[in-house]
C-alpha cells in the first residue's frame, strides 16, 4: 500500500462559543484505505468532515489533502472530493437523473451515458426517472453516493451512509462501499455508529471521544491488540472456575451462574475441556473469539 | 463560474417555484385588470402596459423566489454539494445572484405581457405604431428591470444569511414593507417637505419612469439609487458567507 497521505491535519480545533467541538485533531488518511472514524454522537465527526469538506472553518489549525494546503489548493483538491454529510443532499423535486445531472454541471462533465453507470453501481438502475422526493430512505442514501460519485472523486467522505437503514439496506450499502474501495481505488473516509458494520470494511480506525483524536489505529494492528478470549457456559460457573484455577492456575473471570470467560492460555482450550468433563462438569458450550471493535472502543473512550 | 451558471440555468428550467410564480402573477394581473374595468377606476391603454410592472404586490413575489429556490439550497444541500466541490463562496454567491436576476426579468416579463396584452384587449391598444411601440417597450422594460434589480441583492442577502425559507420571505415581506412605509412618510408628511427622500427608494423610480421619459436625470439617479440598494447587500453577503459554518 502506497504511503501517499491523501488527508493530513494538524492541531484542528473548532470552537463554537465556549465549546470546544475539537481539539487539536492530527489525523492521515493514505492512499487507498477505508478510514472508519468513530465516536459517540457530538463526539466532532461531523464537525471534522466539514472542515475536511470546506464546509465550516477550523479555528486552529490546518488541513492538507493531496499534499496542498491554503484555501486557494485546498480549493482545487477538493475537486476530488465525494461527500454524503448527515442527510443526503437532494433536490427532491428532480428525478433521480436530473439530480445527477446538476452535480455532473457543476463540475463540468458533459458525458450523460454516466448517469446510468453510477445509477448501476450503487444499484438505482430503472430509477432514473423517478422523482427523489419519492424513494425510501434507503434509497435517498444510495442516490447521494452516486451524486458524490458522479464527478470521479478519488476520495470519499461519508458520514453516517447506513443510517436509517434497514438491516438488507446495511449489508448492501457496505457492499457498495467495498466495491468501490476495492474496484475503484478510491480512499474513503467513513463514521458509523455500527462498529461491527465498520469493522467488515474499515482498514483503519480513528476514535474520536470529546472533540479529541485519541487514537488511531490500522485493522491488523487492532487485531493484535485484542486478545482473544475463551467461553465457557457450565451448569456451576464458581465450581467450574475452580477446577480451572487449580489445574492450570489460570484466572477466570465469572459472569454469571453459568458462565465463565478466561482472557489467557486460550491454546489450551482443548485441556480446559477436558478437565471440566474429567471432574463431572457439564460444558454446554465452548468457544474461542476475539475481542471486537466494540469492546475496544468502550475500552478506549472509557479510560480516557 | 460558467459550470456554476449552467447549473442555475437548468435548476430554474426544472423548477416549479418559477412556473408556480408566473402563473400566479399571470392571474392576479389578469383579474387586476377586469376589476379595474368593471370597477371603472381609470383608462390604461395596452401600449402603456409596460409602466404596470412596479407595483411593490408584485415585487413581494420576488422574495418568495428567493425563500423557496435560494434559501432551500441550504436545507437540500445543494450549497453544501457546490462548496464541497471546491466552488468558490463568492462564485456560488453570485451565481445566485444571476438566478435571481432572470427570475426578476421573467417575472417581470410576464407582467408586462399580460398588462399589455390585457389592457388592450379590455380598453383598446392605443395610437403608437408597432415600431415604435417595440422600442418604447424594450427600452422601458430595460428600464423596469434595472430598477427591480434593486431587490435582487438583498432578497439573495436574506437568503443566504437566515439560509431558511421560511425566514427569507419573512424578512423580503419586511423589506419592503419598510422601504413602503418610510415612501410613504416622505410622502405625505405635512410639515417639512421631505419629498426629496423618495429619491433614496427604488419604488420611487421604477412607479415613475412613465411622468419621466426625457428626464436624463431621473434615470442616472435611478440607475445610481438602485446600483448601491444593489451593490450593497452584495458586498456584505459575500464577506459573511465566507466566513460562514454550512450546516
Amino acid at each position: 500500500m502506497s504511503n501517499k497521505a491523501v488527508l493530513e491535519t494538524f492541531q484542528i480545533s473548532k470552537q463554537y462559543g465556549n465549546n470546544k467541538a475539537l481539539h487539536d485533531v492530527n489525523l492521515r488518511i493514505e492512499e487507498g484505505q477505508i478510514y472508519g472514524l468513530i465516536g459517540l454522537n457530538g463526539s466532532g465527526k461531523s464537525t471534522f468532515m466539514r472542515i475536511v469538506c470546506g464546509l465550516i472553518s477550523a479555528t486552529e489549525g490546518h488541513i492538507e489533502l493531496y499534499g496542498k494546503s491554503g484555501s486557494t489548493d485546498l480549493q482545487k483538491q477538493r475537486s476530488k472530493l465525494g461527500q454524503t454529510i448527515e442527510t443526503p443532499a437532494l433536490y427532491p423535486e428532480m428525478t433521480a437523473d436530473e439530480n445527477l445531472m446538476v452535480q455532473m454541471t457543476l463540475a463540468g462533465i458533459s458525458e450523460k451515458k454516466k448517469i446510468k453507470e453510477v445509477l448501476r453501481r450503487v444499484g438505482l438502475e430503472d430509477t432514473g426517472n423517478k422523482k427523489a422526493k419519492n424513494f425510501s430512505l434507503g434509497m435517498k442514501q444510495r442516490l447521494a453516493l452516486a451524486i458524490s460519485l458522479i464527478t470521479d472523486p478519488k476520495f470519499l467522505i461519508l458520514d453516517e451512509p447506513t443510517n436509517g437503514l434497514d438491516p438488507v439496506g446495511i449489508v448492501e450499502t457496505r457492499d457498495i462501499i467495498k466495491n468501490l474501495a476495492h474496484e475503484y481505488g478510491l480512499t474513503i473516509l467513513l463514521s458509523s455508529h455500527l462498529l461491527d458494520e465498520l469493522s467488515q470494511i474499515a482498514t483503519h480506525y480513528g476514535i474520536l471521544h470529546q472533540g479529541q483524536l485519541i487514537t488511531q489505529i490500522s485493522a491488523d494492528e487492532l487485531l493484535k491488540s485484542t486478545n482473544q478470549y475463551i467461553k465457557i457456559i457450565t451448569d456451576n460457573a464458581s465450581a467450574s472456575a475452580e477446577i480451572l484455577n487449580t489445574a492450570f492456575s489460570v484466572k477466570c473471570e465469572v459472569l454469571s451462574d453459568t458462565e465463565i470467560r478466561i482472557n489467557e492460555q486460550s491454546e489450551r482450550i482443548a485441556d480446559f475441556n477436558k478437565a471440566l468433563i474429567m471432574s463431572g462438569q457439564k460444558v454446554q458450550h465452548l468457544s474461542c473469539n476475539q475481542h471486537k471493535l466494540e469492546d475496544y472502543f468502550l475500552n478506549i473512550t472509557q479510560s480516557n | 463560474m460558467k459550470d456554476l451558471l449552467k447549473v442555475e440555468l437548468y435548476k430554474l428550467s426544472k423548477s416549479k417555484t418559477l412556473f408556480y410564480l408566473m402563473l400566479l402573477l399571470f392571474t392576479t394581473n389578469t383579474f387586476g385588470i377586469i376589476t379595474n374595468k368593471l370597477l371603472k377606476n381609470y383608462v390604461l391603454l395596452g401600449q402603456n402596459g409596460v409602466f404596470q410592472a412596479g407595483t411593490s404586490v408584485n415585487a413581494m413575489w420576488f422574495g418568495a423566489f428567493a425563500g423557496f429556490f435560494i434559501a432551500s439550497e441550504f436545507q437540500n444541500g445543494g450549497i453544501r454539494n457546490a462548496l464541497a466541490l471546491g466552488k468558490d463562496r463568492g462564485n456560488v454567491f453570485m451565481a445566485k445572484i444571476f438566478s435571481m436576476i432572470i427570475c426578476i426579468t421573467i417575472l417581470l416579463f410576464v407582467i408586462v405581457v399580460v398588462q399589455t396584452i390585457g389592457n388592450s384587449i379590455v380598453n383598446g391598444f392605443g395610437e403608437m405604431p408597432v415600431g415604435e411601440f417595440a422600442v418604447f417597450f424594450l427600452k422601458n422594460f430595460f428600464h423596469t428591470i434595472v430598477f427591480h434589480l434593486s431587490y435582487a441583492g438583498f432578497f439573495t442577502m436574506f437568503a443566504f444569511l437566515t439560509q431558511k425559507p421560511g425566514l427569507t420571505i419573512l424578512f423580503s415581506f419586511c423589506f419592503e414593507a419598510i422601504i413602503l412605509v418610510f415612501g410613504g412618510f416622505f410622502e405625505n408628511y405635512k410639515g417639512q417637505n421631505l419629498k426629496p427622500f423618495l429619491k433614496l427608494f427604488p419604488q420611487f423610480y421604477y412607479t415613475k419612469i412613465d411622468h419621466n421619459l426625457s428626464n436624463q436625470q431621473f434615470f442616472m439617479n435611478g440607475y445610481l439609487v438602485c446600483l448601491l440598494y444593489f451593490l450593497i447587500p452584495v458586498i456584505i453577503s459575500v464577506f459573511l458567507f465566507r466566513k460562514m459554518d454550512i450546516k
